[in-house]
């Protein structure tokens, strides 16, 4: 991706102080292609790409004060996260507008067509091929949003109210998911132990 | 119940391995061929360089080495693919500025034009249907068809030239969205009423989409290029 410094500049004016701008500027310059081609893969489609990276830029530009190290593992966890969560919405946008407004126009026979004709590429979220511990499987078996609440509190040690601003969650909401999570991770690893069983 | 459950420590260590196996696959991006910022970005570009030559944007002060635009009287960001909604009456600007977010994508079959809008004040408008100062000698309409918020035409002469326009409210947020075929197209721009029109030109016909003050226009014509123009430039809201 070129580098835009129109683009560069916009998001900095989001950043009141010199130190978090300079922060943005590291995460701008060293993870853009990483969060552009994390948002390809989910949506499938380069350009919405683009536009997910925007609105993660943004989002990232407006929570510089959960960032201590921007070279961190945290670091790149959240925006790795934030990244995922900007595409996802973008999605859902995208879908809702086309699900609930058709517009039609009339061609040069006077007869009425959809102009709406093309297909909105589906969400490609693959299962997790991760081949750690059986506790680290079981994770990747949760919801989407349940594995990234779960990710940012025990793996980051991200607090509940910061989680609810990096996901857009209610507080309430990721309370409950961090809560039920530990249910099912439980039933998860029960029943992984059983197909074990059953295998021998 | 409580005591079946994973432990903290057991969550944390789980969680971390999770990620930062996750983290790899991010890290790998690095190495993956630079994506390519596709060519209707510098077209848009051009168009907010010509906001700022007619004093639509101004220029912000020099921060930090890099020169930037803020809209005038609010700190609002020009956002990635931004066009400002270029003229708008004085009693709308008056507190109050919208952000027309126009996203011009191209697919290989056809572009597509998304409008967003982020309302910044309130706007309270009725939707007013345009009307065409100008119509081709021999040209009459056949065919109209009058929504809330939206506004079918077809005109059509004796001699089968025909142009359809359908004009549309751009309010709130959402997108709209207006796909044109785009193989074997040529594409031009014209700048009208210090607004852009897109026009792509066919063999047999043009498509065009215009962001007018808060509403989008589009259509497909038979007429000439010139006839196109001269109408589009006497149509009145």
């Amino acid at each position: 991706m070129q580098p835009i410094r129109y683009t560069l500049s916009y998001y900095l004016a989001l950043i009141d102080n010199a130190e978090d701008q300079n922060k943005f500027e590291y995460l701008y310059n060293h993870y853009q292609k990483q969060m552009y081609y994390t948002a390809k893969r989910i949506l499938n489609d380069a350009f919405i790409a683009e536009d997910a990276v925007h609105e993660a830029f943004v989002k990232i530009a407006r929570n510089m004060n959960k960032i201590d190290d921007e070279t961190s593992d945290r670091t790149r966890a959240f925006v790795m996260i934030v990244t995922e969560n900007a595409a996802k919405d973008v999605y859902r946008k995208r879908k809702q507008y086309f699900e609930k407004e058709i517009y039609e126009k009339i061609n040069e026979d006077g007869e009425t067509t959809s102009i709406i004709d093309e297909c909105i590429p589906a969400l490609e979220i693959p299962d997790s091929d991760f081949q750690g511990s059986d506790l680290g499987k079981a994770i990747g078996k949760l919801s989407d949003d349940a594995r990234q609440v779960v990710l940012l509190y025990h793996g980051m040690g991200y607090e509940v109210p910061e989680i609810a601003e990096i996901t857009d969650f209610t507080v309430a909401k990721v309370r409950k998911l961090l809560t039920r999570s530990k249910h099912t991770l439980k039933e998860l690893l029960d029943a992984m132990k059983e197909e074990a069983a059953d295998e021998r | 119940m409580r005591d079946n459950l994973v432990s903290e420590e057991k969550l944390q260590e789980a969680a971390r391995e999770y990620l930062l196996w996750e983290l790899q696959k991010f890290d790998a991006y690095a190495d993956y061929p630079e994506p390519e910022f596709h060519g209707s970005y510098k077209l848009q570009m051009a168009a907010l360089r010509h906001d700022v030559k007619r004093g639509a944007i101004k220029e912000a002060e020099y921060r930090m080495g890099v020169t930037f635009y803020i809209k005038r009287s609010i700190a609002a960001i020009l956002l990635v693919f931004t066009m400002a909604c270029l003229t708008m009456p004085e009693t709308v600007l008056a507190g109050y500025q919208k952000l027309i977010e126009v996203i011009e994508t191209v697919f290989d079959e056809y572009t597509e034009y998304r409008y967003r809008v982020n309302d910044v004040g309130a706007i309270e408008e009725e939707f007013r249907p345009l009307k065409l100062g100008y119509l081709p000698e021999g040209m009459e309409e056949v065919k109209r068809r009058e929504r809330e918020n939206s506004l079918d035409l077809l005109y059509r002469d004796k001699e089968e030239k025909y142009i359809t326009l359908y004009q549309c409210f751009v309010v709130e947020e959402r997108s709209l969205v207006f796909g044109a075929d785009t193989e074997e197209v040529e594409k031009q721009i014209y700048y009208m009423q210090d607004e852009i029109v897109r026009l792509n030109i066919e063999k047999d016909k043009i498509k065009f989409v215009w962001n007018h003050e808060h509403y989008y226009i589009t259509g497909q014509t038979n007429l000439a290029e010139k006839e196109l123009i001269e109408l589009l430039e006497n149509v009145k809201i």
